[in-house]
């Protein structure tokens, strides 16, 4: 059967810049849901991009359903949030909806349906650049798990959202028939996630691969652990992460950033 | 039918309107107002004398289809890889139902400017002066609508894939510049016939202009003693244009290589 996703060496560098924004970066996904942590400009975003086809890859593959990503046309099962696949045209977001939900196969209903659950009917008449940046963030949640998708990719979608729909979008991601990758610069989010698998994302490049559910026994050292689980090498130095003792417990931080501080 | 989707986008975009019509609406005003410079125009050259300025202010209204076309690829061009490789959206089926609605987009543009030149200038004159074949004025709207998406569709892939978005600021001007130094030449001054006939600006005002007007084009529009044209051959400069455009940008969307919006900030 082939993954899903299947990452190999990836390397993304763009034409204007001296360092990759992505170097050796391998992951692969098959039945799996799995959440990425790692703080602003680790290259988190670049790599759902370099998955969407919508970055320069200039080494390694990334493949979806088997195919290399430059080669691959009418995969209809892959879905993101991220903003800028929702604007093909310059329609209110219920025409997006109608539009996508055709060229995705499938019907509008479903989706109509999560957008009235989520009390969010009243944005179908406004244009996306009207929207408030909350909106815009349920916007692209709910477009990227409607349609029936295969792969869900979910560039911060809790970001500017409100507890409440936090709290609801989650159970839907917990019910999703679906592989699925989030990334985040939160770690609350994780222990609503426990039988997610996880990554930490370091200035480009992926470490794991973990357990949410192990997030409580995590912790953070510096220089190169012994018993270490993964030893990551960084800007700041080697940071090992160990299980049950270390420097810095993961839990007590709110995000991988503020962690790295304490280390 | 996502073409409901994309005529829709087009037919409800306000700057085109604004750009295409309520601009253009005022310019054609003031040349009625003062456009003849005090010269008399004889009774039976009133009719092709309104052609000539709705040949060359329909041409620039549908310029400004090319411009916003272009700018909203550029803003899309994402939108559009992704589209290509996780929706059934293919590189043919957005280009054919991008032609399909430009078409339409620039019969309406012309069609508006049609009746209103036919109402600025029968009013300006006092007499009533109706375009003589109407349908021949939609028919080169349809041609004229297509080219300039072509046009600017090429523009815009040319930027994203080759020449970076720092360059994009000629697309916001360039259309619309070209059709107003090259129509407004012809309706002053007696272009060369080769530049006219290698011109599909020029073509498109030209055919325009004898739609409405019912006599052959001229080297000068409004000088009916230079050169005679023939519309067979601008109306087939036209179509290869328009073709030969049509086939760039099929082959550019297929090697879309997307960049950021963000790329194309001035400062």
């Amino acid at each position: 059967m082939n993954q899903v996703l299947e990452i190999e060496g990836l390397r993304v560098k763009y034409e204007n810049s001296d360092e990759p924004v992505l170097d050796g970066v391998n992951l692969s996904l098959t039945k799996e849901k799995v959440v990425i942590v790692g703080p602003n400009g680790s290259g988190k975003s670049t790599l759902f991009k370099a998955i969407l086809g919508l970055a320069p890859i200039s080494g390694g593959t990334v493949k979806v359903n088997g195919r290399d990503v430059r080669d691959v046309r009418d995969e209809e099962g892959v879905s993101t949030n991220m903003a800028e696949v929702y604007t093909l045209v310059y329609l209110a977001a219920g025409d997006l909806v109608k539009l996508f939900a055709e060229l995705k196969g499938s019907r509008t209903e479903d989706a109509a349906r999560m957008f009235a659950d989520f009390e969010l009917q009243s944005i179908m008449k406004k244009r996306v650049h009207e929207l408030s940046t909350g909106q815009q963030k349920m916007f692209g949640n709910i477009m990227a798990v409607s349609f029936s998708p295969k792969l869900v990719l979910l560039d911060e979608p809790f970001d500017n959202v409100d507890e409440s729909r936090r709290r609801r979008f989650i159970e839907v991601l917990k019910s999703l028939d679906a592989d699925a990758v989030i990334i985040t610069h939160e770690f609350n989010l994780l222990q609503r996630l426990t039988d997610w698998s996880l990554y930490f994302m370091l200035d480009g490049r992926l470490w794991g691969k973990f357990s949410a559910s192990q997030l409580d026994r995590l912790y953070i050292t510096r220089g190169e652990a012994k018993d270490a689980l993964t030893v990551m090498e960084t800007s700041l130095g080697k940071l090992s992460v160990t299980l049950d003792h270390g420097d810095i417990a993961v839990k007590t931080a709110t995000n991988l950033s503020a962690l790295l501080e304490q280390v | 039918m996502l073409l409901k989707y994309f005529a829709k986008a087009l037919l409800s975009n306000k700057r085109l309107w604004v750009l295409g019509i309520v601009q253009m609406g005022g310019w054609l005003c003031f040349i009625a107002a003062v456009g003849t410079g005090g010269t008399v125009i004889p009774a039976n050259l009133l009719v092709p004398y309104a052609g000539v300025w709705y040949g060359y202010i329909a041409l620039a209204s549908l310029s400004t289809l090319a411009v916003t076309i272009a700018g909203s690829i550029l803003y899309s061009n994402a939108s559009l890889a992704y589209g290509f490789r996780y929706t059934k959206l293919s590189p043919a089926s957005y280009l054919s139902n991008m032609v399909v609605s430009a078409a339409v987009m620039g019969v309406a543009l012309s069609a508006t400017l049609l009746v209103a030149s036919y109402a600025v200038f029968s009013e300006r004159f006092g007499t009533s002066l109706p375009p003589v074949d109407p349908a021949g004025a939609v028919l080169i709207a349809v041609l004229g609508g297509t080219f300039m998406l072509a046009f600017g569709m090429a523009l815009a892939l040319v930027v994203v894939n080759y020449a970076g978005m720092q360059s994009q600021g000629f697309l916001n001007f360039g259309p619309s510049m070209l059709a107003i130094v090259l129509g407004l030449s012809q309706a002053l001054v007696a272009l060369p016939t080769a530049l006219i006939y290698a011109s599909p600006f020029n073509a498109i005002e030209s055919l325009l202009f004898e739609a409405y007007g019912n006599i052959a084009p001229h080297a000068n529009l409004t000088d009916i003693t230079s050169t005679s044209l023939q519309w067979e051959y601008l109306l087939v400069t036209l179509v290869a244009w328009t073709v030969a455009l049509i086939a760039l940008d099929s082959m550019l969307l297929r090697r879309l290589k997307p960049r950021s919006i963000e790329e194309a900030r001035p400062m």
